[in-house]
């Protein structure tokens, strides 16, 4: 990815992390995934799937590229959806 | 032949339309609350049958870790909770620091603690909303929690992870016999030795437009619509089927001496489990009943009693036209007169058909009459039916001597589970 680092967390990314996972703090951009936030690969698919219906895009898959290990490789991967400006056809739906 | 080990009941927990808690249960069951009313879950509109009972006043962020929530349906959310209540009740949970709840680790080994937690369906409500979502919005749209939160195996799955239990876990299937056989496994994996204690039971969330729609098209469902609290009417000569419930019944078996050495109070024995198929039809049973007959006596001689023992018996009581009177010969198939005698109470009447999960709420339920000494009254029997010639009791609870008690769980697919539990009173 070759996007200048994101300044601060979507809000959409702060409310799912504390719908979903119940994150009440807001961590900072470095958290690490795993380590810090205890959310394993299915957690972080969880949360992007989620994200795509509460924001309307499409987050591309990694494909040869690392997944996201920090809060700050998925908010890049979020914005780079929305720049793309990638419409869904399912409107944006509160968390389950 | 060696002696095989008593196994007691040292810990109950339920989740069901009277609300969380065996408490709000028995309560329930004693002052004849009914609890059947229109569907919340869904729009029912349109459908055949529009009503059923729902658990209710569950919150499950207010039981359970949020990230917990997250990955389980209904069915193990429920499954979760009366865990937790039953366990607690067993004095088998400690605490820790993640609010990991875990079964303590002094005098207790977690590898010879199992689960058999049942399931009919499973999550089904999980299952139809992402295949909703695979036809609305395409396959990488489902989301990866579905492979953990569908499977029936999950209530029992996530107990175990939840609570440490390194034992021997699974579920067992077997239609609405699935709960009674679940406990019956318990029992006999603990006589074969493979585990000291087990938690076990059912736990079923299958109020969902697709069963809805199912069990009314097979004809199974009551249509009393205009009328939900009085169409669970077990051996009522009005009755038209089975109301739809939810929920979860759980109990934590023990080995006898395992729960003395740790000072653990017996709320009574499982002394027996009796098990057949009818082999006769996919939904209707015989209609003299022969495959509960064979289940019953299966049951009795397990336990080392006889016919004459038994003082109360749990009906499947589900108020359909055909059950009903079945197992009313099946029952007198084996106590011949002494049928008139032994009181009967069908939970159904109360908290409709849970199910997968029926068998294990009804055992708590059983338990309960045996340890307190009086059986619930059935709901809505107005008119006993002639063809269903029991002691069936209505109006008021009625106080019982401690003793000995059946319950019984038919299933869809021939299947006949049969439990019999004594008070530890009588050891």
């Amino acid at each position: 990815m070759s996007t200048a680092p994101p300044a601060v967390l979507h809000p959409c990314l702060v409310r799912g992390l504390e719908e979903l996972f119940g994150v009440a703090h807001e961590p900072h951009l470095e958290a690490e995934l795993e380590g810090d936030l205890q959310l394993d690969s299915l957690a972080t698919v969880e949360l992007q799937v989620w994200l795509e219906d509460a924001v309307g895009v499409r987050i591309a898959p990694s494909g040869d590229a690392a997944p996201p290990r920090t809060l700050g490789d998925l908010q890049a991967l979020l914005d780079a959806a929305l720049r793309r400006g990638t419409a869904t056809a399912t409107p944006p739906r509160g968390s389950r | 032949m060696a002696e095989r080990p008593e196994v007691v009941i040292t810990g109950l927990g339920a989740v069901t339309p009277y609300g969380c808690g065996v408490g709000l249960l028995w309560d329930g069951l004693l002052e004849s609350r009914p609890t059947a009313r229109q569907i919340t879950r869904f729009d029912a509109t349109g459908f055949a049958v529009r009503f059923a009972c729902e658990v209710a006043g569950f919150d499950p962020f207010t039981n359970l870790p949020r990230k917990l929530v997250r990955q389980v349906d209904s069915f193990g959310q429920y499954a979760l909770v009366a865990a937790e209540e039953a366990l607690g009740q067993a004095g088998l949970l400690g605490s820790s620091e993640d609010d990991g709840l875990r079964v303590p680790i002094e005098g207790v080994d977690p590898d010879r603690i199992g689960t058999v937690v049942a399931s009919g369906a499973g999550g089904i409500q999980e299952m139809t909303e992402q295949l909703d979502r695979l036809r609305a919005v395409g396959p990488d749209r489902v989301r990866p929690y579905l492979t953990i939160a569908m499977p029936a195996n999950m209530g029992g799955g996530q107990i175990a992870l939840r609570h440490g239990l390194r034992g021997p876990s699974y579920s067992v299937v077997s239609a609405c016999a699935s709960a009674g056989d679940a406990v019956g496994s318990a029992l006999d994996l603990i006589r074969a030795g493979r585990v000291d204690v087990v938690v076990a039971g059912g736990a079923e969330a299958a109020i969902t437009p697709l069963m809805v729609a199912g069990f009314a098209a097979g004809g199974a469902l009551s249509r009393r619509n205009d009328d939900p609290q009085l169409a669970s009417r077990p051996f009522d000569v009005h009755r038209d089927g089975f109301v739809l419930g939810e929920g979860a019944g759980l109990l934590v078996l023990e080995r006898a001496d395992h729960a003395a050495a740790r000072g653990a109070r017996s709320l009574a024995v499982l002394a027996g489990y009796g098990v057949s198929n009818d082999a006769h039809h996919a939904t209707r049973p015989p209609p003299g009943g022969e495959g509960a007959a064979r289940a019953l006596r299966l049951a009795l001689a397990d336990a080392g009693l006889e016919p004459g023992d038994v003082d109360h018996l749990n009906a499947h009581g589900t108020s359909t036209p055909l059950n009903d009177p079945a197992e009313a010969a099946a029952i007198r198939a084996v106590f011949g007169s002494r049928t008139d005698e032994i009181p009967v109470t069908s939970t159904k009447s109360a908290i409709g058909h849970l199910l997968g999960a029926a068998g294990g709420v009804e055992a708590v339920a059983t338990v309960q009459a045996l340890a307190r000494g009086v059986v619930p009254p059935t709901q809505n029997l107005e008119e006993l039916d002639p063809d269903c010639p029991l002691d069936v009791v209505h109006g008021q609870p009625r106080p019982a001597p401690p003793g000995v008690a059946l319950s019984n769980s038919f299933g869809f697919g021939g299947h006949n589970a049969v439990l019999a539990m004594t008070s530890v009173d009588q050891r």
